[in-house]
């Protein structure tokens, strides 16, 4: 199981599964964490959120077009 | 300027710039469209999640649970402009 933050800024996580034990830790901007030992495990729950003192993520848009989008994703993605 | 929020958590939403400011909640998966902020300068996004009973002055974690993990599954939290 690979975390990956892609938000600019960093982040905390939490990581718990089915009879594991938690884990939890920050992850620089564009930056990732390994952990393998989440990997082919059951009810797996990750959380992330602004490492302090930010409350929030945070964009800022020098100039916006029309129609222009910012997004917030969490997404998995991918493993066999 | 449309905000949208591809998490299972929904989300607060702060903006401003242009002279002006607005806030809102975005449901999880969905998005909000925001005419007034399309071709304005410096206008700043603020996301956080929406999690009841999170305690005052506390941020709750944007979050997702993968009933079965692979191996090297990745799980990305982003923040993307486009």
């Amino acid at each position: 199981m690979i975390l990956v933050n892609e938000t600019r800024q960093q982040v905390d996580y939490w990581i718990t599964a089915d009879g594991g034990s938690p884990n939890c830790g920050s992850i620089d901007a564009e930056g990732i964490a390994d952990l393998p030992q989440y990997d082919h495990q059951t009810n797996v729950y990750v959380g992330f959120k602004p490492s302090l003192p930010k409350q929030s993520f945070t964009i800022t848009c020098a100039h916006t077009g029309t129609g222009e989008q910012v997004e917030i994703a969490l997404i998995a993605a991918g493993g066999k | 300027m449309k905000l949208v929020n591809n998490t299972p958590t929904p989300a607060f939403y702060g903006i401003h710039g242009g002279g002006s400011g607005d806030c809102g909640n975005i449901p999880a998966h969905e998005s909000v469209d925001l005419k007034w902020y399309d071709n304005k300068d410096n206008v700043t996004i603020n996301l956080s999640a929406v999690v009841p009973k999170t305690p005052p002055g506390e941020s709750a974690p944007f979050s997702i649970t993968i009933p079965k993990s692979g191996k090297g599954m990745t799980v990305t939290m982003g923040l993307f402009q486009a």
